[in-house]
């Protein structure tokens, strides 16, 4: 069969189309002030199972990024994949995710959320194990199955719904006094933690890097991780305040780890995923502080500035020849200007320098935390992870663009390639101007901040100093000196242990012991081979009665001869 | 394939051997290519020096130290080229096997007229060549029953 | 349902003709379906329907008619067709009987005889010579077993003068600890729970793929429905032992699905899959309440269609390859692409994945579960997580891989398996609605 040659730019059309449709209704709504319910009864007498659609500016306005994330990688992936024998494949399964993920965000019912929220955790996990190398096997296990602890915990809360009658939760935000289940939070926020990849799940977040790069940019730096966060974002009226201090401690403790790991990260994609993961730290931690719309906020910007890292990647990797390894990158900046300088606005509007997207979000974030009273661990953990960003960022930067030349080779064409390039230009744009306009439309009004001058300065006064660090120390990288440490947080704290091949290998060895104790040893003793030997030997002493010896039939003979004398007298 | 040792090594290829993966040990710490090349040069010098030893015990005992050391001092994350083993672009692709083709549906095959009648061709060809070879086995089959 | 049963043993005609056979059986199951409507419990015959037998009972027609579909390698080998046709046609009629009639002692008799069919299906057209002892193991397990339900019966009629299920609960209550064992023992082992399962991984290792796809499809059930049907007699010592019965059924589906990872061979996975999901159908029961009878029907009858339809694809490879072992199966990706399709629809519907009834089923049944005690959430949820576990499992490691051991040439699924597949799954999927609206 053939295949259309302008296949992937008419989807990629077809999702932009879609794109604006939902960005103007999203902005339509939010100046009007309402929200749209599309709700299908399916069943249900005392408790109403029902599918909901909830169009709200949050729903539109997150719908339009992913949209205009999902068309641009689309038309990305052209170029991208376009050796791949299997790219139809590649591209259903994006096309699947891209749906589940708008079933996600658009339906504020947890029966209905299940769908996508499930969707989102299987069609990933195709697309993770889309190489067939046996790398992306054990990737794309880890992957499905944290997310699958995930899944579980929401059907656990779609049961505890019943308690209230209705799964409707944007319903319930509207009373105060509605009595959840303790289990209720705490189920919601177990499952934000894994679609998250928040502390102990997190070690799947890096793993599943072993996915195409489009899949990355798309899927696992700006959709799927945030799935979680925007669960969480929904179910703000639900979380106690034990809820959100253990979500306060795990997200710092995100933060902290994954800034330090990707320090002493060498994988290009890695590197961009434990950012992510630091990102996806700050959102639970201005959650955590009750900035929902602030998490929110961040979540967009994030979405937007970080796909176009993961597409200035991905060109990288495609030139070099699907090499990942930074140490054969350097001084790639004279082959690949545009894309450097595209990648080097992504870094920094991470970093949080000022007038870039992530500086909008971020700066209020840690302003807001400044602002309540949440003592001085805290902020100054944040301000470490701040300045941990930085680092790592640019470690990224010296390493492949500004540092010397490392010794492998890569081909600039890749810039001459217009469905490459295009999408990078594009999303560089939005990422530009991402910051005020959604901003504005967030926040018609602005926020009152009140400060002392040290903490005002403090954001900047932490990026500036650790950006100097960092480019004094020739973007760190003499991190043999560090010995344990640098084994320590290579290794990611030991979590693909903890929660991979350490937790497998001890569910495996007992389910070993489990059928060689019970299935093949107990069970089948007393059931079968048991009843056998002993069956065995009764037969054996009844033969013994029936053989036709003279002495036995006249001792027979004798003993109920016996026994009839008893019973006559 | 120098990950799989099958064959059993002459001394001089266990020191080149091992100097090379001194060399990609050093690579994997190096921050700079400068660095690198400084560190590299000192490796030599430390073979250079044992370079005319003749106490087979004394080399051996320094090859086992060597390579203790090396694995002592490991990189958590060792270099490894793309397409190598352990590289991130490893096993991407799918072999799927030749008599796959035979299976195209005749749709698929009309895609490429020209391969597949060359391929008929060579089948032909192919049985020719094994008949001659090794004989027509289905007729000797026939021919005992 | 008495013609239905009749036309099924009209069918004894066409024992000679497959063709003919499968359309008669598809035509059965669309006049069925025309006929569905309204049912209650109302006449007392000895023939009735109500809706969980209807479904079981359409279930069973299907299942038949898939199962004759994929083993066409009997017709074409001349293995005795006809004999096999035959089998497969009568072990219908009984089930039809047993999920149809309105008495306990006819559902007995019924339930009893199914195993004789079963019985030689496995010991004459199994694979491997350890059939034998396979097939004596899963007679005399579930016979041994079923046994004292006959006395049960026998009590329940000498005391309530009818065995009808109309009457059922409106007579004498029973609070006899001894008669609830005899009633339920047969069942627990039939369903089975774990400890009365041992009989079931054997039997679907040796059984032909059309022994598998009947007995994970419809036979288990025969345990289930039996279970619902004699609950209101024994209501009163069930909520004495339901604590042990659900300790059972969640601890053993726990054990049953850790174990369901390590197997190597596919067709025993599948088969402790379906012991980690008849679990559930056990807790549904044992809670007793609307939500979790509703539950049972949902995971009886997804389950009958997905588990035969994943042993349906584990036969194809076995047909094809000769080996059912997931270390040797490999990188079926590149051999057969669709297949791979299939796999991973059929794999994700097992483990319960949104537009699966299966999903419906364990919604019911945790929120029935949860409703007993909150705790129970962890084993349940252990469940569902290992359920995921071992189903992609299953999948990636028959499908993924870059290079297969295979050497000899393997061609994708051929139309009448693409078309068993796809009767597994249509179905399957529209019963989501039908089963939410009908079952709440």
């Amino acid at each position: 069969m053939t295949v259309d040659k302008y296949l992937y730019q008419k989807i990629s059309f077809f999702l932009v189309n879609l794109m604006f449709i939902a960005g103007f209704t999203g902005v339509f709504l939010s100046s009007e002030g309402t929200s749209i319910f599309f709700e299908w009864f399916l069943g249900g007498s005392s408790v109403n199972f029902s599918m909901i659609f909830l169009l709200d500016s949050m729903s539109c306005f997150f719908l339009a990024v992913v949209l205009c994330i999902s068309g641009n990688v689309v038309w990305y992936s052209k170029s991208y994949m376009a050796l791949d024998p299997n790219a139809n494949r590649f591209i259903l399964l994006v096309l699947g995710f891209v749906a589940s993920m708008a079933i996600l965000i658009l339906s504020p019912n947890i029966l209905s959320i299940l769908l996508g929220w499930d969707g989102l955790g299987l069609i990933s996990y195709g697309l993770v194990i889309y190489y067939p190398s046996k790398k992306s096997s054990s990737a794309g296990m880890i992957t499905v199955l944290s997310n699958r602890v995930g899944d579980v915990c929401i059907l656990l809360s779609i049961a505890w719904f019943v308690s209230v009658g209705d799964f409707n939760f944007s319903i319930w935000a509207f009373y105060n006094n509605v009595e959840f289940s303790n289990w209720v939070p705490l189920l919601v926020l177990l499952a934000a933690m894994t679609k998250s990849a928040q502390i102990p799940f997190s070690a799947w977040l890096p793993a599943a890097m072993a996915a195409p790069t489009p899949v990355s940019a798309l899927v696992h730096s700006s959709t799927l991780v945030t799935a979680g966060v925007y669960l969480l974002i929904r179910f703000s009226f639900i979380l106690g305040e034990t809820c959100s201090a253990l979500l306060l401690f795990i997200s710092i403790m995100t933060m902290f780890m994954s800034g330090v790991v990707a320090i002493f990260e060498y994988d290009l994609k890695k590197i961009i995923a434990l950012s992510t993961l630091s990102q996806l730290g700050m959102m639970m931690f201005s959650i955590s502080l009750g900035l929902y719309e602030l998490a929110f906020f961040h979540l967009l910007t994030h979405a937007l500035f970080k796909a176009l890292l993961f597409l200035c990647a991905g060109i990288l990797i495609h030139g070099a020849g699907n090499t990942q390894d930074i140490r054969s990158f350097g001084g790639l900046s004279l082959n690949f200007p545009l894309v450097t300088v595209c990648m080097n606005l992504a870094n920094l509007s991470l970093c949080g320098v000022p007038f870039l997207a992530g500086f909008y979000s971020k700066d209020l974030i840690v302003e807001l935390a400044c602002q309540y009273s949440w003592g001085i661990f805290v902020l100054l953990m944040m301000f470490i992870c701040l300045s941990l960003t930085v680092l790592y960022s640019v470690r990224l930067t010296y390493l492949s663009f500004v540092g010397p030349y490392g010794g492998g080779t890569s081909i600039s064409v890749c810039e001459s390639d217009y469905s490459l390039v295009g999408p990078v230009v594009i999303l560089s744009f939005t990422s530009l101007v991402s910051g005020p306009i959604l901003s504005w439309l967030n926040f018609p009004a602005p926020v009152l901040i009140f400060l002392p001058v040290f903490l005002k300065w403090g954001a900047l006064f932490f990026v500036g100093v650790s950006l100097l660090v960092m480019l004094s120390l020739q973007g760190l990288t003499y991190s043999y000196k560090w010995g344990a440490v640098s084994k320590f947080s290579g290794l990611m704290w030991f979590l693909p242990w903890l929660t991979g091949q350490g937790f497998s290998m001890k569910t495996l060895k007992n389910a070993d012991h489990l059928l060689k104790i019970y299935d093949q040893g107990w069970l089948e003793f007393y059931s079968s081979k048991g009843l056998e030997v002993v069956g065995g030997k009764v037969n054996t002493l009844n033969l013994k009665f029936q053989h036709s010896s003279l002495k036995l039939h006249f001792l027979i003979f004798l003993l109920w001869l016996f026994l009839c004398f008893i019973y006559i007298l | 394939m120098a990950y799989l040792q099958t064959e059993i090594l002459g001394h001089t290829q266990k020191v080149c051997r091992l100097y090379k993966s001194a060399l990609k040990h050093v690579f994997e710490y190096a921050p700079n290519r400068a660095a690198y090349r400084y560190a590299a040069v000192c490796v030599r010098q430390k073979f250079e020096e044992n370079r005319h030893l003749t106490d087979a015990l004394k080399v051996q005992t320094l090859i086992e130290d060597t390579k203790e050391e090396l694995f002592q001092k490991q990189h958590s994350h060792p270099f490894r080229y793309a397409t190598s083993p352990g590289g991130s672009a490893y096993g991407r692709e799918l072999k799927s096997p030749d008599w796959v083709l035979d299976l195209w549906s005749p749709d698929e095959k009309a895609q490429y007229p020209e391969y597949f009648a060359r391929r008929e061709e060579m089948k032909k060809e192919y049985t020719v060549y094994w008949e001659k070879k090794f004989g027509n086995k289905a007729e000797e089959l026939h021919h005992h029953h | 349902m008495l013609k239905f049963i009749l036309m099924g043993s009209c069918m004894t005609l066409f024992f000679s003709n497959w063709g003919v056979a499968v359309t008669l059986l598809f035509f059965m199951a669309f006049v069925f379906g025309v006929g569905m409507s309204g049912f209650g419990l109302g006449l007392v015959n000895l023939i009735q329907v109500d809706l969980m037998s209807y479904f079981l009972s359409y279930l069973s027609i299907w299942i038949l008619a898939m199962m004759i579909m994929m083993s066409f390698y009997v017709k074409d080998h001349k293995s005795f067709p006809e004999v096999f046709l035959g089998l497969g046609v009568g072990m219908l009629i009984f089930l039809l009987v047993s999920f149809g009639t309105s008495d306990l002692l006819m559902y007995y008799i019924a339930f009893e005889t199914t195993l004789i069919p079963i019985f030689l299906l496995v010991m004459g057209w199994g694979y491997q010579p350890e059939r034998i002892s396979a097939s004596y193991f899963l007679l005399f397990y579930t016979l041994a077993a079923s046994l004292p339900l006959l006395l049960g019966i026998l009590w329940v009629n000498f005391t309530d003068c009818s065995l009808d299920y109309f009457f059922l609960g409106q007579g004498a209550q029973f609070s006899n600890p001894i008669l609830f064992w005899l009633m339920l023992l047969a069942f627990l082992v039939k369903l089975p729970v774990y400890f009365g399962h041992l009989w079931l991984p054997k039997a679907h290792v040796e059984a032909p793929v059309a022994g598998s796809m009947i007995l994970a499809g419809v036979l288990l059930k025969l345990g289930g429905y039996g279970m619902v049907r004699v609950v209101p007699y024994i209501e009163l010592s069930l909520s004495e032992f339901s604590s042990f019965l659900m300790s059972v059924s969640l601890v053993g589906g726990v054990t049953a699905s850790v174990i369901c990872i390590r197997q190597t061979d596919c067709k025993s996975l599948v088969a402790y899959s379906s012991v980690a999901h008849m679990a559930l159908v056990l807790l549904g029961v044992v809670i007793n309440s609307s939500v979790g009878l509703a539950g049972v029907v949902t995971i009886m009858i997804s389950h009958g269609l997905c588990s035969s339809g994943l042993f349906s694809l584990v036969g194809m490879i076995y047909e094809r390859m000769g080996t059912r072992s997931i270390i040797l199966i490999r990188s079926l990706i590149t051999l057969a692409p669709l297949s791979t399709l299939w796999w991973f629809l059929f794999a994700i519907s097992n483990m319960a994945a949104p537009p699966s009834p299966n999903l419906l089923g364990e919604i019911y049944l945790f929120i029935s579960s949860i409703g007993w005690w909150g705790g129970s959430s962890l084993l349940v949820g252990g469940l569902s997580f290992m359920a995921g576990a071992y189903n992609l499992f299953l999948f990636v490691s028959t499908q993924h891989g870059t290079d297969s051991f295979l050497s000899n040439s393997m061609g994708d699924c051929s139309f009448r398996e693409h078309l068993v597949l796809f009767l597994h799954m249509a179905p399957f999927i529209l019963l989501f609605p039908v089963l939410s609206h009908l079952f709440l």
